[in-house]
């Protein structure tokens, strides 16, 4: 009997366990990342913060894709861009992505659903995308079912920020919006090029923020967030009529549930990412790959705001001097 | 499944069950029945094993063949009911009686193979015994045990009142008559929770309606329908609920949720009126009601479920939802206060702490935020999960105590 209760609440709760045992990879993950202090343990007091924001205080940055008949636009410089914070020209400076060093944030769903030859298909996927990092990238992994989970810190050492998924079933609910709420606030401040990819093939069903804030804080975070979808999730890609809630507090006229539906789209919209279907996970591997190919297609636009002093929303509007390209990038941002 | 007849002895299960002794004595047996047989004994994980390892192509007919028609063949020596109930009228009484007492612990067991496959993730298996677990009861429920015209219907205990009812039946004074109502009733409870679990919610719908119509009394019946409207109301649901439809879907999926939502307050409240104690329905009731915007009754709702149950379950999911009341109605203080209450008396909350980050993040603190994160460092021998994360499960948190009692129930 105790093994059924055991196996029975492994299946309705997932692992929840293990994912207690390892979540303290978050710390590791945030020290790593030089966002805070070292990791302690929970019986301890808590960790002093340390400041988030170091050489970049007072500098927007942006990443920025620019595309012309779908495919991007390299070799372009500060000259070929022009960038409006609220209507008000800025300074700009361009540094194309390919240029640096990046982090990787790989948030996979590992609920019920995936279970299977998805689960493989999505070990593939993340095993895929890490060999085609460079050596001085950064990768991590964060899993999400029913709770959440960060295996272990960004690292260098891909193999190693891969080995969790090897162990991991796929069991429990879908706790998106908290698995991206996690991932987003962990990779807040970070200074170097960020790309949060987010696998999901189902619905949340088990999340407890809401969406508006986890948009609300990518918006402002210099990060891009891409999604591959699968299964189910793909059709929860609603063409949304009204855009959605940005503040971080929570609302009095929001249901609590409110957004979800339209989760995966507000949110990459809100980073300047995409949407990209990864079919039944057939095509996973290839949404990866192609995810951080043209991550690193992108430029990084940096700029001291000026003549824009004041508090709030800001509107940001980038062109190109280039006749027919396309750009893609975060539509705003909070100071 | 190969049958076999073994002995033409006694029915065991008729003396035990009837006042009037029989005047044919026969015993049935099959390889089937010896599983049920040992299940009714307490060596109940053998005899779950045993049948899990039954291949299920075929098993709902090979054992309708065994429990029903075999037993009519020996007895009567028809194999067809109707002819036998017909034609040795006396005779198929004594039968019914005999299945009335077994037949319960033969759906127990189907129930509870079906669990232990979901478990084992063999989904197919655990459907095919779930489906025939409802068979039996509905066999047992309605063919097999009609009530004579003019008979009042048996008064079913509440499942967690124990077997405290007696009699009577058709043929006497039965002891046990109240707990094969029981495993009857909590049969078709977890086959409910089961298919909560696996969150398959088209195929809810039939076993809940029967379970409805044989136990109006049940609280948990009632639970289980308002879970069932909620987790229809979700968008996500709504959104694939509204595929392949025509005309304006917003509207649509507007108008179904407030129609769910609605049904979900009724049935909830109808939990609470056949047992204002059950703090899960007052919970449950205050969650949809902070879903309906109507926060004031909401926060009513979950005082009254803390203040129904020691149990902190609910305890730390009302102060969760209570929290988020807050938080909505922009009292933030209040807000905070409660998710630090949560998280003291669930400490491997993980939701209450993305809640609190959150909020400090929304402060503008984001290096609290960030570091609250790193407060979900592990704790060694923690496994304790989140309650929340069962929420969308309906009831399906109950199987295990369920299944424990189902199992007292139906040993001889």
């Amino acid at each position: 009997m105790t093994r059924l209760r055991g196996a029975i609440r492994r299946r309705r709760f997932g692992a929840a366990g293990r994912r207690f045992r390892i979540v303290g990879g978050v710390a590791m993950l945030i020290a790593c990342a030089g966002m805070v202090g070292p990791a302690r343990a929970q019986q301890e007091p808590p960790p002093q913060p340390t400041p988030l924001f170091r050489a970049v205080a007072n500098v927007v940055r942006l990443d920025t894709l620019v595309t012309e008949r779908g495919k991007p636009v390299g070799k372009l410089t500060a000259d070929d861009f022009e960038l409006f914070d609220d209507g008000v020209r800025q300074q700009v400076t361009a540094a194309s992505i390919e240029d640096v060093d990046i982090d990787v944030v790989l948030v996979l769903d590992t609920s019920r659903s995936v279970a299977g030859t998805r689960l493989q298909a999505l070990r593939d996927a993340a095993s895929a995308l890490v060999r085609n990092l460079r050596s001085d990238d950064r990768a991590g992994v964060v899993t999400f079912a029913s709770g959440v989970t960060v295996h272990g810190p960004l690292t260098t050492d891909h193999t190693a920020a891969l080995r969790a998924l090897e162990t991991t079933d796929a069991r429990g609910a879908t706790s998106l919006v908290d698995a991206a709420w996690t991932s987003v606030l962990l990779a807040h401040g970070n200074d170097r090029p960020t790309l949060v990819l987010i696998f999901s093939d189902g619905a949340d069903t088990a999340s407890w923020l809401r969406a508006s804030p986890v948009i609300a804080l990518a918006s402002r975070a210099n990060l891009v967030v891409d999604a591959v979808v699968a299964g189910g999730a793909r059709l929860l890609r609603q063409p949304r009529r009204t855009p959605p809630a940005v503040a971080v507090a929570a609302s009095a006229n929001e249901p609590r549930d409110a957004g979800v539906e339209n989760f995966l789209v507000d949110l990459t919209g809100a980073t300047g990412g995409s949407v990209i279907d990864g079919a039944g996970g057939s095509r996973l591997e290839g949404a990866f790959v192609a995810a951080l190919r043209e991550f690193r297609t992108r430029y990084q636009l940096s700029y001291t705001p000026t003549g824009v002093d004041r508090p709030g929303w800001h509107a940001l509007e980038v062109r190109v001097r280039r006749p027919g390209a396309t750009i893609r990038a975060r539509p705003g941002y909070t100071q | 499944m190969t049958r076999r007849i073994a002995v033409v002895a006694v029915l065991a299960w008729l003396a035990g069950a009837t006042a009037t002794p029989a005047s044919a004595q026969v015993s049935v047996s099959s390889p089937y029945l010896d599983i049920v047989a040992r299940y009714q004994s307490g060596d109940q994980p053998k005899a779950v094993a045993e049948m899990a390892a039954y291949p299920t192509s075929g098993l709902r007919d090979r054992a309708r063949k065994d429990l029903r028609d075999l037993t009519c063949q020996v007895l009567c020596g028809i194999a067809d009911c109707r002819r036998a109930r017909a034609q040795k009228p006396e005779e198929f009484e004594r039968v019914l009686e005999s299945w009335a007492a077994s037949m319960p612990a033969a759906a127990a067991l189907h129930v509870d193979t079906a669990i232990q496959a979901q478990a084992e993730d063999r989904g197919d298996v655990a459907e095919a015994h779930r489906k025939l677990a409802l068979e039996l009861i509905d066999l047992m429920e309605t063919e097999l045990a009609p009530l004579p015209a003019g008979a009042s219907p048996i008064a079913r205990p509440r499942v967690t009142d124990g077997p405290a009812f007696s009699g009577p039946t058709r043929t006497g004074p039965d002891p046990q008559i109240a707990r094969r109502a029981q495993a009857s009733q909590l049969t078709t409870l977890l086959s409910i929770w089961l298919l909560q679990l696996r969150s398959e919610l088209p195929q809810i719908q039939a076993p809940l309606a029967r379970a409805q119509q044989r136990f109006p009394q049940d609280p948990l019946v009632a639970l289980a329908l308002g879970s069932l409207h909620e987790a229809h109301a979700a968008p996500n649901a709504l959104v694939e609920a509204s595929v392949g439809r025509q005309g304006n879907l917003e509207k649509w999926r507007q108008d179904e949720r407030a129609f769910r939502l609605e049904q979900a307050l009724t049935a909830y409240r109808q939990a609470i009126a056949l047992d204002p104690t059950l703090a899960e329905a007052h919970l449950r009731l205050g969650h949809v009601l902070l879903l309906t915007g109507k926060s004031a009754e909401a926060d009513a709702a979950f005082a009254r479920a803390s203040s129904e149950t020691g149990d902190k379950r609910w305890r730390y999911l009302a102060e969760m939802l209570r929290a988020d009341g807050a938080d909505a109605r922009g009292d933030r203080a209040a807000a905070r206060q409660r998710y630090q209450t949560a998280l003291e008396i669930w400490p491997a909350s993980q939701t209450a702490v993305l809640a609190l980050s959150r909020m400090e993040a929304a402060d503008g603190d984001w290096q609290a935020a960030q570091a609250r994160l790193a407060r979900l460092w592990p704790q060694p021998h923690c496994c304790a999960e989140d309650p929340w994360w069962a929420y969308g499960f309906g009831q399906a948190w109950r199987i295990d105590a369920g299944l424990a009692t189902l199992r007292r129930l139906v040993v001889r």
